[in-house]
């Protein structure tokens, strides 16, 4: 049934397409798919005897992206997200005589809307107004295009969605000096519709002080609106990042607060990304970036004493992508992680496409 | 002393290679087809005094040109337009500093086919005309015919300077012919009764009839005095002060040689 569905919603978008381009002077329609290869082992540095190693092949990512221009005030998008990966597994179970005796997992497709959101310009000078589901304007969760084959840290961390229902304003500060996003959201992000009357407030800023340099500070809190019973916020994250862009090196550093005020707890985390071409006119090395980030958090907050817990953890990734062809990436990673508590180590190989179209 | 001697060819046949010598061209400019023909003019001219340089110069439009110029596969940005607040954030987030170099002034000059019997026309009507709203040349007191709309598409600096000097954010009716360049509107134009578009006045020919604005024609004195309503400034953008074999060219635009080829062009010179 879940899978008729997802056909009867897909070909609904698909027809869309089709006769809002036939009607639409500007309408475009286009996507990405990921292809990826895993290889995984798993191990304790306290338990000789744990050890894990799996290997999979999975489409992480499937985007269908439909974007169409009413006017220059209105435009709006649609992006579909359509995945088989190990998150979109599917339950069989068995039961006898009512009772449940067996549960396996199978492989299974998933697609929910990523984006649906309506931008008017016109109203603020030099800014949208943008309703419905959206990204998230925080440190660089909105910024971050998977250079390297992972989330953005406050996504990988689970301390905010990539995206949510709600309004924002998203504007440019005038002579190209920097931006401003400030929106309101409804705070449990796009995988599941919030009801309470708490809401979530975000605002960011970034200055570019000179070419090279970008700083952006993000605020986050959740806001509890009148008549709601609970007044207590707990959901506050700050972000500082500092960019830079000096040819053939770009990166950022970024440094994340997130606090429970309920509980008291404070973590925090902490990224380096360096990403650098190479600078040689060779057929291939041209064509080619190395990667690297280095990434560790605490962010547990959500109870009392355990700030530092079994989830605290490190990790480095390196590699390097290749444009292969106009609309192909080849992606190579390596990703070295250990859970400090528990002593687990996982170490990760992975191979990806980017098919863009 | 034989091996040395040849070790030390080849590590610089070797380094050569590496660090360039075999790249394609010194000097690329992509962007606005408005400025395109000036572009490719002078560099033709400059090649011809400079044999050592190879020059590249690729259309696509002003939005293609400053987002190449931000990504560092183009040395120089053409536009027919400035850039936006977020075209410049980032440009500079990426470390590239664009700095304009107005080499030209152009008027964007509305045109109609020989056929249509009109001269003159005011910024309202062409808006309901390019809209949608007006959709037969009866319509304004003239002999019935069918309007052929004919449009630059969204990249385009043309474009968006006409969307700023007339349609001031209405959308061109759907039912326009959407080109990719100012040529292509001038043949369609001159080749379909009943066509109206707009052009940079570099493509003016004479099968296809001009018309005043606010009681104006698109000349050079009215441009460069701006007494024609759709006058606009044409850029070279670079990354920072041009450099190098990039100031040599910048200079040579610039210069005298390079303003008589503004002129030749059907463009006004900025000095």
């Amino acid at each position: 049934m879940k899978k008729k569905v997802m056909l009867v919603i897909l070909a609904a978008v698909l027809s869309l397409a089709g006769t809002v381009r036939s009607q639409a002077a500007e309408t475009s329609f286009y996507g990405y798919t990921w292809l990826r290869y895993s290889a995984i082992d798993t191990w304790k540095y306290n338990d000789g005897s744990f050890w894990t190693s799996t290997n999979s092949f999975e489409i992480p990512r499937c985007y269908i992206r439909l974007k169409t221009k009413f006017s220059d005030m209105i435009s709006g998008q649609v992006t579909l997200d359509i995945n088989n990966s190990s998150a979109a597994q599917s339950y069989v179970t068995t039961t006898t005589a009512g009772t449940v005796t067996a549960q396996t997992t199978v492989a299974d497709w998933r697609m929910y809307v990523k984006y649906a959101y309506a931008d008017f310009a016109g109203l603020i000078p030099d800014a949208v107004i943008r309703v419905g589901m959206q990204k998230v304007y925080f440190g660089t969760i909105d910024l971050w295009e998977y250079p390297v084959i992972q989330k953005e840290i406050v996504d990988l961390a689970g301390l905010l969605s990539s995206a949510d229902q709600g309004i924002a304003i998203d504007g440019n500060i005038p002579g190209g000096w920097g931006d401003y996003q400030v929106a309101l959201y409804n705070g449990s992000g796009y995988a599941k519709m919030e009801t309470n009357p708490k809401k979530a407030g975000c605002v960011s800023a970034t200055i570019v002080p000179f070419p090279g340099i970008w700083l952006r500070g993000s605020y986050y809190g959740d806001i509890t609106t009148t008549g709601a019973t609970d007044t207590q916020v707990d959901k506050l994250r700050s972000s500082a990042v500092l960019g830079f862009n000096f040819f053939p090196v770009n990166g950022h550093l970024e440094y994340i607060i997130p606090f429970n005020p309920k509980t008291g707890e404070q973590g925090s985390a902490a990224e380096l990304f360096l990403q650098s071409k190479i600078p040689f006119d060779i057929a291939v090395l041209k064509n080619m970036d190395l990667v690297f980030r280095a990434d560790y958090y605490k962010v547990n907050v959500d109870k009392k004493g355990t700030s530092a817990n079994a989830s605290d953890a490190g990790w480095i990734i390196a590699g390097f992508n290749y444009k292969a062809a106009e609309g192909l990436n080849l992606q190579f990673n390596a990703e070295n992680k250990v859970f400090e508590k528990t002593g687990l180590h996982t170490m990760t190989y992975t191979a990806q496409t980017v098919l863009s179209w | 002393m034989f091996k040395l001697k040849r070790l030390a060819v080849i590590s610089t046949a070797v380094m050569l290679t590496i660090f360039g010598y075999g790249k394609a061209f010194s000097l690329t400019m992509t962007g606005s087809t408005t400025v395109f023909p000036l572009a490719q003019y002078c560099a033709e001219v400059f090649s011809d005094q400079n044999p050592k340089m190879k020059v590249a110069v690729r259309g696509g439009g002003s939005s293609v040109g400053i987002a190449a110029l931000s990504d560092r596969t183009t040395d120089i940005g053409m536009s027919s337009r400035p850039m936006s607040a977020k075209e410049i954030k980032t440009a500079k987030m990426k470390g590239v500093n664009p700095t304009e170099n107005i080499v030209a002034w152009d008027g964007i000059a509305v045109i109609v086919n020989q056929s249509t019997e009109m001269d003159k026309i005011t910024i309202s009507q062409l808006k309901d005309i390019f809209s949608g709203k007006i959709t037969n040349w009866g319509e304004l007191g003239l002999k019935r015919q069918k309007i052929v709309v004919v449009s630059r598409d969204t990249s385009s600096g043309t474009f968006e300077a006409f969307n700023v000097f007339v349609m001031k954010g209405e959308k061109v009716a759907s039912t326009a012919l959407m080109q990719a360049s100012n040529e292509a509107i001038a043949s369609i134009v001159s080749s379909t009764p009943g066509a109206i578009g707009y052009i940079g006045m570099g493509y003016i020919r004479e099968s296809i009839k001009v018309l005043s604005i606010n009681g104006q024609m698109p000349t050079k004195a009215t441009v460069k005095n701006k007494t024609y309503p759709f006058s606009r400034p044409l850029y070279m953008y670079t990354n920072g002060a041009p450099k190098g074999d990039v100031a040599s060219f910048i200079n040579f635009v610039l210069g005298s040689q390079g303003q008589k080829i503004v002129e030749e062009e059907g463009f006004v010179a900025v000095k």
